[in-house]
């Protein structure tokens, strides 16, 4: 019964006053921020990093924290709403969730995206809390070959996240894939396929490639009836949150979506990212109805979003327990306790309970605060919807640029956002989909890398990729995966160009 | 209003810089990194620190990008006035040895040492039950061994030149596993995939303190203030061509007096016990040095880092 | 349109040759000690499979996966010249934004952009564009510190 008691000592030092306060300025930041598209949480956590220097250890970390898993909450709104996906985790909400809100389900999809993520977040706290020190060691079982293995698995889905043809959503895959690769290459540190450009030696950046690719091919397509009166948006706007229906559809996608991300979550290298992917595939597959995805299933909203937020619980996991943060973020609060004097590691939790036990009661609050604050929101980000959209889309390209300027100061980003944007534009009016692109666009460099450093390690024998269980299970299951789905579309060829496209 | 009609006229009035007077108004400091990790960090404290010395705001501008030399070429384009300064690291303050790699538009002579504020530290570890107690213990077990496989951060980092280093001396084939980054390379060792790595202190500290690691040398020339009871490399017999450094740049033309200033001021800040024990605690080495010292250091690295690279097959 | 070659196809057997050769430019290395182009030839050669594939599929079936769609009807007129201004000025915007800076600039684009063409109304899209870049600016400068560029005009 120690864990009771460790607990409620963590929630007697969330609420104390100044905790509190620090924990609702976080996650009301971590949602201004996460809205807001290409505004990331590590802006706003690396400004408010020197104010922590000032404050208690505690204190800080709540509100770093606060902002953090805050963010997550917010970055579907505008995937829904206007198709900007604010960071790689919510690319695959766009699939469904703007179609949603085209059909005028806005509502509904950023209802089961608020309480996906509540009750994801919510239970992946309990693993972080009954898991951690157990599953810290899973998270350095993988090496370089099962870390390639679990990618390749990841780039198989591919096929899942395209609609009409199977080979155009593998051409995209491999120019993604290719699209990665440019810039400075981690094992031999030379630069490749920069063609010169200094913007491009650090590669070409996730942001302004998904801005594009999403958002402003998005407003170019729209362009094209910028004066008609968009009817679908008129109708059945009061319906705001999710009926009976949709949470039955709902309930099994946010159950397994939370295990999907909970466990990759753990995993340091990019686990997080590849969950909401995974989640979208596993509901696709398992869905009675698998023709309804990417034309508005609420599944593939409940699904990734929860899989997102089990992930952003998970992450803390091999942060507290052995000091390695996952992304970015982790490494910004990892660096926010060492200012203190804090060493996030096996010894935290011991030596430091106040931090570890008050951080985690005080997510619980933040978890319940985040609801009570975004569920009143969706009323006014409905609202949106009803401003006509020869004045709405002016301001999505502003955003756009905003997003992607604030990234790195650099107007050579706000290049690559048009040139994606208008590729997109180019690419999705002759039938091509973006989301394949960009899934082998996040996976290509941790595919590359980890298979080199793989290949490297055995000195050149495949022998590591079937004789260990980890790598040889993804890869024989990517197999399958890949055969049962290009198989039966070359040989149903016809049926599939009546019956899908259009 | 009143404000930004008076500003307008303070910078009219001030077009020829004198540096009795500087700083007169907010200086911006170019890190050339994303927010987060230790740099940054490490950037933001000695801001802050500025700000107080020199009573004048000191805002951080972070100019990821170009393997570092996006924000170096900020610095060597800037108006040398000393309003904009960088705070640079070994590769966007000597690019013309990194060719090999990358080819940046400028050089280090566009660039004009101000001041060394503080340097990364690497570790050699391994995991706590590796046979390896010592450098010793590992070399010679290299020299038994055919190749010994080693994670570093890639090609054009200290870790790779140390492991080369010991490499020769010894007459061990260390092959370098090269990973995108602390956060890989400790899971790595951790999980025994590499046998020994070169991750940054920090990363790894509190696994030492838990027993999961160990260290068996840190990659210094002087032992560290955090942790005097681990050898540094030097010590134990191998010259170092180059050491990493952070340190203050400005354009080339800034004007001597006001480069002289940002050195004291550097100075002050380094030497302040608050300042130290924050870096320390994120595992930095404080290692000042003005204008002058700093200046002749860049030069020799220059040139033991033109000639390693030379040695490696590492040039254009 | 039987037998008819597909041209997306074609384009990207294209493509992948062209990565392929500029991966075997940099260096492919070995299986022991893969080199820069290793996986972008990987990637180069898939593109071609799957373009040849496509070409194969074109030529066999009769009905292709791709449909022929007019150029006309692909970009009628009128979207064609909205399409080219938006875009326009996106880029003049871009080119011009470290120059006029964030205020300046952006007043600038969201004038261009408001304007309706079918009625116009000067003052109108004036004043709402006014208003977007007063309110980002408070926002994203003032409150989260985006570092938008600062340009002529003494602010940022």
């Amino acid at each position: 019964m120690s864990l009771v008691h460790d607990l409620f000592y963590g929630f007697g030092i969330a609420m104390q006053p100044w905790n509190l306060l620090a924990c609702f300025l976080g996650v009301f930041i971590g949602t201004l921020v996460g809205v807001l598209p290409g505004i990331g949480p590590v802006g706003a956590m690396s400004l408010l990093l020197p104010i922590t220097f000032g404050i208690s250890p505690v204190t800080g970390i709540i509100m770093l924290a606060g902002i953090y898993y805050g963010s997550m909450y917010g970055g579907s709104t505008t995937s829904i709403l206007v198709n900007i996906p604010g960071e790689a985790a919510s690319v695959v909400t766009c699939l469904d969730g703007h179609q949603m809100a085209l059909k005028g389900r806005a509502g509904p999809a950023l209802g089961i995206a608020a309480f996906g993520s509540f009750i994801a977040g919510t239970l992946g706290l309990i693993g972080l809390m009954f898991l951690a020190n157990i599953l810290a060691r899973v998270a350095v079982i993988f090496g370089p070959a099962e870390y390639f293995a679990l990618m390749w698995l990841g780039l198989s889905l591919v096929t899942y996240l395209t609609q009409g043809s199977v080979l155009k959503g593998l051409t995209m895959a491999g120019l993604g894939l290719f699209l990665s690769l440019i810039g400075q290459d981690v094992i031999t540190g030379k630069v490749r396929f920069a063609f010169g450009l200094m913007g491009l030696v650090d590669g070409v950046g996730l942001v302004p490639l998904v801005m594009g690719m999403f958002g402003v091919s998005e407003v170019l397509l729209n362009l094209e009836n910028l004066y008609e009166k968009r009817e679908v948006m008129k109708t059945r706007l009061r319906e705001l949150l999710p009926n009976r229906e949709d949470w039955k559809r709902s309930a099994a996608p946010i159950g397994r979506g939370t295990l999907i991300g909970f466990f990759l979550g753990i995993l340091p290298g990019g686990g997080s990212v590849i969950s909401s992917f995974v989640s979208y595939a596993t509901e696709k597959k398992l869905s009675k109805h698998p023709e309804e995805f990417g034309k508005g299933a609420i599944e593939g909203v409940a699904g990734p979003e929860s899989a997102n937020n089990a992930a952003s619980s998970s992450g803390f996991i091999p942060l507290f327990s052995l000091g390695i943060p996952a992304n970015v973020i982790m490494a910004l609060l990892l660096g926010a306790l060492m200012i203190h004097g804090l060493r996030p590691g096996p010894l935290l939790i011991t030596e430091n309970p106040e931090v570890f036990w008050g951080t985690v009661a005080s997510m619980y609050m933040g978890n319940v605060m985040l609801l009570v604050l975004n569920l009143p929101l969706i009323g006014l980000w409905v609202q949106i919807l009803k401003v006509p959209y020869r004045t709405l889309f002016p301001l999505i390209l502003l955003f756009c640029f905003i997003g992607a300027y604030s990234i790195s100061a650099n107007t050579f980003d706000l290049y690559i956002m048009l040139v994606f944007g208008i590729l997109g534009y180019a690419f999705r009016k002759m039938g091509y989909e973006p989301a394949p692109l960009v899934l082998a666009f996040i996976l290509g460099p941790m595919l590359e890398q980890n298979l080199r450093q793989a290949l490297i390690l055995s000195e050149g024998s495949m022998a590591v990729f079937v004789t260990r269980p980890l790598t040889a299970a993804p890869l024989l299951v990517s197999l399958i995966l890949l055969l049962s789905t290009i198989l039966p579309s070359l040989r149903r060829k016809r049926k599939e160009v009546i019956t899908e496209e259009d | 209003m009143c404000a930004v009609v008076f500003f307008m006229v303070s910078i009219a009035f001030n077009t020829g810089v004198r540096a009795a007077s500087y700083p007169e108004r907010t200086i911006t400091l170019i890190v050339p990194y994303a927010p987060g990790g230790v740099t940054d960090l490490g950037a933001r404290a000695f801001a802050d620190a500025l700000q107080r010395e020199l009573k004048q705001t000191v805002v951080v501008v972070n100019k990821p990008g170009g393997g570092t030399t996006i924000g170096g070429n900020t610095i060597a384009t800037a108006k040398p006035d000393g309003y904009t300064l960088g705070f640079l690291p070994t590769s966007a303050s000597i690019p013309e040895v990194f060719t090999y790699f990358n080819e940046a538009p400028y050089t280090s002579k566009d660039l004009k040492p101000a001041a060394r504020v503080l340097g990364p530290v690497l570790a050699i570890t391994v995991k706590a039950d590796s046979p390896y107690n010592s450098l010793k213990d590992l070399v010679e077990a290299g020299k038994k061994a055919k190749t010994m496989k080693m994670a570093t951060h890639g090609k054009s980092t200290l870790g790779y030149l140390v492991l080369r280093t010991v490499g020769k001396a010894e007459k061990v084939n260390f092959t370098d596993v090269p990973f995108a980054g602390d956060s890989q390379i400790v899971p790595a060792i951790l999980g025994g995939h590499v046998p020994v790595g070169t991750p940054a202190y920090p990363a790894i500290k509190s696994l030492v303190d838990a027993k999961q690691l160990k260290v068996l040398a840190l990659c210094l020339e002087k032992r560290a203030d955090f942790a005097p009871n681990v050898p540094t490399v030097a010590e134990l017999g191998y010259k170092l061509a180059f050491v990493s450094y952070l340190g203050i740049f400005a354009p080339k033309d800034t004007p001597d007096d006001i480069v002289k200033k940002l050195s004291d001021a550097a100075r002050k800040i380094t030497s302040d016990a608050d300042f130290r024990t924050k870096l320390n605690n994120m595992g930095t080495q404080v290692t000042y040095q003005d204008t002058a010292a700093f200046r002749k250091s860049i030069s020799s690295y220059k040139e033991n880092m033109a000639a390693f690279f030379k040695e490696e097959g590492l040039v254009k | 349109m039987k037998g008819r070659i597909d041209t997306g196809g074609f384009g990207w057997v294209i493509l992948g040759s062209l990565i392929c050769f500029l991966a075997w430019r940099v260096r492919l290395g070995t299986f022991s000690e893969p080199g820069p182009g290793f996986i972008a030839f990987g990637a180069g050669s898939f593109l071609c499979v799957v373009g040849i594939i496509m070409l194969l599929s074109g030529l066999v079936s009769p009905a292709s996966t791709e449909e022929r769609v007019p150029w006309d009807r692909l970009f009628p007129r009128g979207v064609r010249l909205r399409l080219a201004y938006t875009v326009l000025l996106l880029f003049l915007y871009t080119m011009f934004l470290d120059k006029l800076g964030y205020v300046i600039g952006t007043f600038l684009l969201m004038w261009g952009l408001f304007l309706n063409w079918e009625r116009p109304r000067w003052v109108t899209s004036m004043v709402a564009s006014l208003v977007t870049v007063g309110v980002t600016y408070l926002v994203f400068e003032v409150w989260l510190h985006c570092q938008l560029p600062r340009g002529i005009l003494p602010l940022g």
